[in-house]
């Protein structure tokens, strides 16, 4: 709806357009075939370190049961999403802002929900969930010079997403995207975002949690109430070293809080055209399991200060501790780094980082050739010839190699660092010839 | 035109509904072409034995090892693990799935439901039941068993005492069915005896014997019927039940696999090693292999490796085609010598641990008695069941060997159990969490406070 028609503004003042949105759908989408049928398997027994058996022994061939169960009623899942948005053109479109908020809810999920595995099978799928996602988009651009041989715009887009697991049916947790084999998956567990992680972390204060109890009995927070240390305080062992818990809990997401761009771009003498792009994004985290790794075999620089003295939550993952070893300084050595400090251990969520980053994505110069030579000698109308610079500077708090750099591209599993590559800064030139 | 259409019409319309109760129905759509809707009970026995070996010798048999100090963890997870640190209730989900999953007891209970009628075959299967069930008993203590597998959408908890009552009748019943004589059974698709009768009836009684023994710590009576069940059990070596393993991929020997995969990972254990110096015993160079100054040693928990010191299994140990050994004779007669020491039978009890003690070449010992020779004959069995999980149920029952706990994470215990599953706390509320479970396992409390040997036990509070 084109309001500014309705009202009668003037197209050159200060509202020149506007325009309100709204759309609502609704999509389905169907569940994988052969759910209702029973299947026996014939894959290899796995012990979860490598070792393997085959069902099939000396030639006697070998089927069992399938871990899914069969399930005969299984109903499409449905997705439906509402959008509402403005777009306004000021000053006689000088300035034009794009305003998006969508709603969605997908219902009756389709999950590969966990069964216990005394039942005999391990999943089975259900229409388990409901997921919810909303958000919003802005976008803005502004063009403070638009002349014949001289024009400069500038944009900003902001997006900020919430994402909701509100119901799932019959499992505390389903996994969700995926194993990375290394116990860090994400999982869609009721109250947080899909994609969520549930890992094993150091013990912590963790008021009104149950099960936070340590491996001789000890209640952890009957303790932390005692030495009225805040939630999230570390929890010292006699020894003066951290503990690690025996219980899975969520310990974080890889989606960010927002993201964003700038984006400029300059035409000079309707030849030269120069742009840039900055990308951001904000509040995401990432498991850092790389630096745990080197940790692990002392080559990291971190590493540099094994047989000295530190004090946890001191001079040492500063921050409150309590327990009977709260601070105690300790020689943080090899068995330090090859223990609790690595991510072998199997505690990943000590290595959560922020990865929020501002990168600038893009700068790029072009210039089109129009002259009569490139008629006569190429034969085109036109030949562009652009010089790009992709990902040349980044700023970010995140230690590893990138705050980009995905173990699993893209897969659900988003978030973790391995021993990958980070992205490529790269310097492209480009002649295009247009006829 | 219009009546050409119309032709048209009246003829494709109806053939088109009548291919459309094709489409929807139909062998193309009732069967999954990338998967088996049938299975006889040969395929699933394949996967059974295979599925227990990965129980009785795979992770869960790898952990006990550490605990009892037979092996040592020597890197990464591991050398963790070897003190007590990083058992998460992750680690257990490997040996619960193997339990009650595809291959374990939903396929057994799928073996006798298609044997109905074949007693040698029927009794095969209940054996392996017992052997299933019977292992998550002594890990987990109150397990699910009697409504599992059969449609309970959350099985509850078993007492411990009464899953182990269960599966004495399931292995009386077996033994039955095997003693009528009928039916073909699974012949040569048998890896463990081919179908032999008289071996699995054996092994069923040494296998009601350990039942009756794990249950000891907390009812001396049983001892008594432990006695009878070994009696005839197996007592002579060709007996043995052996996992089968060849060097075929996907047969091999599961600590060969271990080996290859993660060859730092793991060693034999100091206390082990030095005992069997200590012995003389002629199992030291079965077992170990030579270390890389050219003898034996072993790590103690929480060494990294050495490997001018620590000892990797022998080649004949550690052969992808070695047969690890489950139930022996040699751990069946210990077991009736410490039984024959229980009820008071001094003499017979030392002739018995002699008689093993012998077909190692070993000298007969002589003038035992009292705790020096119940510390003798579960010395024996110490050895005998090396990378066994019941050398783990002996330590916890009498506290031999009388190890120092490598660790105090579980406030001075060596761990008592393991912990529930993941897979299983994560669907089903009636399992307790981790902070409501039981410290140590109902047969196996009260902690003992004396070893052995008389002395105190140092790794039981």
């Amino acid at each position: 709806w084109l309001f500014t028609n309705a009202l009668k503004t003037d197209e050159h003042g200060v509202l020149s357009s506007g325009k309100l949105r709204a759309a609502y759908g609704v999509t389905g989408r169907e569940p994988a075939p052969y759910q209702v049928l029973s299947g026996f398997s014939t894959a290899n027994f796995g012990d979860g370190w490598g070792p393997f058996l085959n069902p099939t022994q000396n030639n006697n061939g070998g089927l069992y049961t399938g871990g899914s169960r069969p399930q005969p009623a299984l109903k499409p899942e449905r997705n439906g999403e509402m959008e509402l948005g403005t777009d306004l053109g000021l000053f006689n479109q000088k300035v034009d802002i794009g305003i998006t908020y969508y709603n969605g809810k997908s219902t009756d999920v389709i999950f590969d929900l966990p069964l216990p595995p005394s039942t005999g099978y391990s999943t089975q799928a259900q229409n388990a969930g409901t997921i919810t996602n909303s958000g919003i988009e802005v976008s803005v651009n502004f063009r403070p010079v638009t002349r014949a041989n001289f024009s400069w715009e500038i944009g900003m887009m902001y997006a900020k997403n919430t994402n909701e697991v509100t119901e799932l049916r019959g499992a505390d947790f389903v996994p969700y995207g995926g194993t990375t084999g290394f116990g860090f998956d994400p999982v869609a567990k009721k109250g947080y975002p899909v994609g969520s992680w549930f890992d094993y972390d150091w013990v912590r204060c963790r008021p009104g949690e149950a099960n936070n109890v340590l491996d001789d009995g000890t209640d952890v927070n009957a303790i932390c109430s005692a030495a009225k240390a805040p939630a999230g305080a570390l929890y010292i062992g006699s020894d003066g070293f951290p503990v690690g818990d025996n219980k899975r809990r969520i310990v974080g997401n890889p989606l960010p809080k927002w993201t964003g761009n700038v984006s400029t771009s300059l035409t000079v003498e309707r030849h030269w055209r120069i742009s840039a792009l900055v990308d951001i994004r904000q509040g995401s985290r990432m498991w850092n399991g790389t630096l745990g790794a080197l940790h692990n075999f002392g080559t990291s620089k971190d590493t540099e200060i094994r047989g000295q003295s530190r004090t946890f939550g001191k001079d040492f993952y500063a921050g409150p501790v309590f327990g009977p070893g709260a601070n105690t300084a300790v020689v943080i050595d090899q068995g330090w780094f090859q223990g609790l400090g690595s991510s072998f251990s199997g505690y990943g969520a000590p290595f959560l980082e922020d990865a929020s980053f501002t990168k600038l994505r893009e700068v790029s110069v072009a210039y089109t050739f129009e002259q009569p030579w490139v008629r006569s000698w190429l034969g085109a109308q036109s030949m562009d010839v652009r010089l790009s610079g992709r990902n040349l500077l980044t700023k970010t708090k995140y230690s590893g190699i990138d705050p980009e750099a995905d173990l699993a591209g893209t897969d659900a599993s988003r978030g973790l660092d391995w021993f990958g590559n980070p992205l490529s800064r790269s310097f492209v030139l480009t002649f295009s010839i247009n006829r | 035109m219009r009546t050409l259409r119309k032709v048209a019409l009246c003829i494709t319309l109806p053939l088109g509904l009548g291919a459309c109760k094709d489409f929807l129905t139909g062998p193309k759509l009732d069967n999954n072409p990338n998967q088996s809707s049938q299975a006889t009970a040969g395929q699933l026995l394949s996967s059974v034995t295979a599925n227990a070996n990965i129980l009785l010798n795979g992770p869960g048999t790898r952990l006990t090892a550490m605990w009892v100090q037979q092996m040592a963890g020597t890197d990464r997870q591991y050398q963790t693990f070897g003190l007590y640190q990083g058992l998460t209730e992750s680690n257990y989900d490997v040996p619960w799935g193997s339990v009650y999953t595809g291959g374990g007891l939903v396929d057994v209970r799928n073996i006798e439901s298609l044997v109905a009628g074949d007693r040698t075959y029927l009794g095969i299967a209940k054996v392996w039941e017992a052997i299933f069930v019977g292992n998550a008993a002594d890990m987990w203590g109150d397990v699910p068993y009697k409504d599992v597998i059969s449609g309970a959408s959350v099985p509850t908890l078993d007492h411990q005492a009464d899953v182990y009552a269960a599966l004495q009748t399931k292995l009386s019943d077996a033994i039955s069915d095997l003693g009528a004589g009928s039916g073909t059974g699974p012949g040569l698709v048998d890896l463990i005896y081919s179908g032999d009768r008289a071996k699995w009836i054996a092994a069923a009684h040494t296998l009601k014997a350990h039942l009756y023994l794990h249950t000891a710590k907390a009812n001396a009576a049983a001892y008594a019927s432990a006695l009878t069940e070994a009696q005839q059990g197996i007592t002579n070596a060709s007996g043995n039940f052996l996992a089968w393993a060849s060097a075929k991929a996907g047969e091999e020997n599961l600590w060969n696999q271990f080996f290859r995969e993660r060859d730092s990972y793991m060693r034999g254990g100091k206390f082990f090693v030095d005992l069997l110096k200590a012995r003389n015993d002629p199992r030291l160079s079965q077992y170990f292999g030579l270390n890389g100054a050219g003898g034996y040693g072993g790590a103690a928990p929480g060494e990294g490796l050495d490997g001018a010191v620590h000892s990797w299994l022998s080649a004949a140990r550690g052969d992808a085609s070695f047969r690890q050994p489950f139930l022996t004779s040699d751990d069946n007669n210990l077991i009736i010598a410490e039984a024959q020491f229980r009820a008071g039978n001094t003499s017979a009890a030392l002739a018995t641990m002699n008689g093993v003690r012998s077909a190692y070449g070993m000298a007969a010992k002589t003038g035992l008695t009292g705790a020096a020779l119940l510390t003798a004959i579960l010395e024996e069995k110490y050895v005998a069941n090396f990378q066994n999980v019941e050398a783990y149920n002996d330590y916890r029952r009498t506290c031999y060997p009388n190890i120092t706990p490598a660790s105090q994470t579980f406030g001075g215990n060596v761990p008592p159990r393991f912990y529930y599953a993941s897979i299983e706390l994560t669907a089903n509320p009636n399992i307790p969490d981790i902070g409501s479970q039981p410290r140590r396992n109902a047969v196996d409390s009260p902690a003992l406070t004396t070893a052995a040997d008389g002395t105190a036990c140092k790794g039981q509070k």
